[in-house]
């Protein structure tokens, strides 16, 4: 077979791709700069970047994103951890990895429901604090932020991990035995040898954790109780609620772009930073 | 040779895949049995499961006809009409006040011939949904937005809207969002017991405001959770769902307010471009028959508009506009008024209120 020839079998994947994503995006897009009589305009634009409100709501949604990102790392990081390098048995580690991934098998609905129940004035956390006697009045932990970042991490912390652990499995452990033949600590070792070694999984964890809490529309709409707006929220509201199709393609391009030129930043930091240092 | 093979099978999917994505009416270019076939846009939920008892199935049987359902809210189902003007893929939409008053404005659904409903004579005034004299829907029922409460944790019964401010309430109460029905209205409302109006809605804003809530809710099911959780123990909320509540044994209680129940109404509209008109129309009739309205009635609680429904007692006491009233009673905002500023109420509501 001629080497161009392996082309071919792309063809259908591409095709599917620029049917079902392409396509969609830039009819979005295609909106976004049209005003309701079809003529070419930017106001959608210049009202999102030039009014507070969004700008806010713009904020509030990274600010939300990254939160969740670096706290679904860190405790990603250490459950991964655990079950590929600490745990021993076979069966401990199935046991484990169902455990992680079944929440994925329930609608994110049932489970933000499920967050209500617990996080409430009357849910189970308040109820228990009150009763030990740690608060006398209940803590706000629905309806506002913390709630949307507690249930984004929830639902978004096994693919965080999945992602983790496949890289942290393929490392050979013969390299950690080595570094401390040559007198590295467990610590260091980690630091010098495993965490640079598993950047790829934190990459891919990092840019699908973020990119899905980024885009997410369920959780924090059930959780927000009208008191919260994030992007997604907004975008749902101007393309169902107020058929302003315009307005909501802008705000779509401006999250698109936006959160690309995060992760660009966040690959190319993570990249050049550990992996070098990993090497030196 | 796998590779070739491989293609092969990748392209072959492919092509089912896009042929499966083609509008119904492509693939079935002029069949004669697609005649017998309706795709009518419903509610979700119990609302659904009503409909297609009441409706839906009685009314297959009678024509051996097959009704295709699309669940989806009205705002949903409005998208897809607005999307697919030129060549719908639904003939049926229902839709709630507002939006249903946006989809005639926006020229998307006919202008109906009431004198091909054959039901339309026992209809009472309000049993067709007009603009100035031209019917465009026929009414599923009638429904408001009034005041719940937990009768174990609000010792004394709420009379007015007001009585959601006493300050017991603040952190334990709910209104809606102007994503639900009965959000903008109970705006317009407010504005009006605080000494402004519509073009003064500054005021209603302004009271809004100064309510404490422990949350907003942006559709009857969220309302019901807060309920239900123990989250709300007063605030606004639609008839039907307290009753449903109070059915399953959860502690509530739905009143009437001094100043009216806010009412609302579910449409039935032939979509514009409809090519099964006929079976439409019969399918219209159906729904305002003695029988769908009676049993809407009972399992929804929503006021039929059928002259020769007779409800039960239980029903009867549970209909939007109490015990005692009739459908007068019950007040109608003027949501064709509410549209024109739904863009800017919404935009306002986002800035002031829905960022605490």
């Amino acid at each position: 077979m001629p080497k161009k020839l392996i082309y071919l079998p792309l063809i259908p994947f591409l095709v599917v791709l620029i049917l079902f994503f392409v396509f969609p995006l830039l009819t979005v897009l295609n909106n976004s700069y049209l005003d309701k009589q079809g003529s070419f305009t930017l106001v959608h634009y210049i009202k999102f970047l030039t009014d507070p409100y969004y700008l806010n709501v713009l904020f509030v949604t990274f600010k939300i994103s990254i939160i969740v990102t670096v706290i679904t790392l860190l405790l990603g990081y250490a459950i991964a951890y655990y079950v590929t390098k600490v745990l021993k048995s076979k069966l401990a580690k199935r046991i484990a990895y169902v455990v992680i991934i079944s929440p994925i098998f329930t609608s994110a609905v049932v489970r933000s429901f499920g967050w209500i129940v617990i996080l409430g004035n009357n849910g189970f956390i308040n109820q228990m604090l009150l009763k030990i006697g740690l608060i006398d009045q209940p803590i706000q932990l629905l309806y506002n932020e913390t709630g949307i970042i507690i249930g984004l991490i929830y639902i978004l912390a096994p693919f965080m991990i999945l992602s983790l652990t496949s890289v942290l499995q393929s490392i050979d452990s013969r390299l950690d035995e080595a570094a401390a033949d040559l007198g590295y600590s467990r610590w260091k070792s980690f630091i010098k040898v495993t965490l640079p070694l598993s950047v790829p999984g934190i990459l891919s964890g990092v840019m699908m954790v973020f990119s899905l809490s980024l885009s997410s529309y369920v959780t924090p709409a059930l959780i927000s109780g009208g008191k919260i707006k994030v992007l997604a929220m907004l975008i749902y509201e101007q393309m169902t609620q107020l058929m302003n199709w315009q307005f909501g393609g802008a705000m779509s391009f401006v999250m698109l772009v936006v959160s690309i030129v995060i992760l660009m930043v966040n690959n190319y930091l993570l990249k050049t930073r550990w992996s070098e240092g990993g090497r030196s | 040779m796998m590779k070739v093979m491989r293609t092969v099978a990748l392209l072959s999917m492919l092509v089912v895949i896009i042929a499966g994505c083609q509008p119904a009416q492509l693939k079935q270019g002029g069949n004669e049995s697609s005649s017998k076939e309706l795709t009518i846009a419903i509610f979700g939920g119990s609302w659904g499961d009503a409909i297609k008892e009441n409706i839906v199935k009685p009314f297959e049987k009678e024509h051996g006809v097959k009704v295709n359902l699309v669940e989806g809210t009205s705002t949903v189902t409005i998208s897809k009409l607005k999307q697919e003007k030129n060549s719908p893929t639904i003939d049926i939409a229902l839709m709630d006040s507002g939006i249903s008053e946006l989809s005639f404005h926006e020229g998307l659904v006919e202008v109906l011939d009431a004198s091909k409903l054959t039901n339309a004579k026992d209809l009472i005034p309000l049993g067709l949904q007009k603009s100035g004299d031209k019917p465009y829907g026929v009414v599923l029922g009638y429904w408001g937005l009034g005041i719940a409460y937990n009768p174990t944790k609000v010792k004394e019964a709420p009379t007015s809207w007001l009585d959601l401010w006493k300050s017991e309430y603040q952190n334990k109460v709910t209104i809606p969002t102007p994503e639900t029905t009965g959000g903008l209205p109970l705006l317009q409302k407010m504005a009006e017991l605080n000494g402004g109006s519509t073009d003064k809605i500054n005021k209603g804003f302004e009271k809004i405001k100064s309510l404490n809530t422990v949350a907003y809710f942006n559709g009857s099911g969220a309302a019901s959770n807060l309920f239900q959780s123990g989250e709300v123990i007063i605030g606004a909320h639609y008839g039907g769902p307290v009753w449903a509540l109070k059915d399953q044994g959860v502690p509530i209680e739905f009143i009437i307010p001094k100043e009216g129940v806010l009412g609302a109404g579910s449409y039935w509209h032939l979509v514009k471009g409809s090519s099964k008109k006929e079976l439409a129309m019969k399918f219209l009739d159906k729904a305002i028959s003695v029988d769908a309205q009676k049993g809407i009635a009972d399992q929804l609680y929503l006021a039929p508009v059928n002259k020769k429904v007779k409800l039960s007692e239980e029903t009867a006491s549970k209909m939007p506009y109490g015990k005692n009233g009739s459908i007068d009673d019950i007040v109608f905002p003027n949501y064709e008024e509410i549209n024109k500023y739904r863009n800017a109420w919404n935009d306002q509501w986002n800035k002031e209120i829905g960022k605490k």
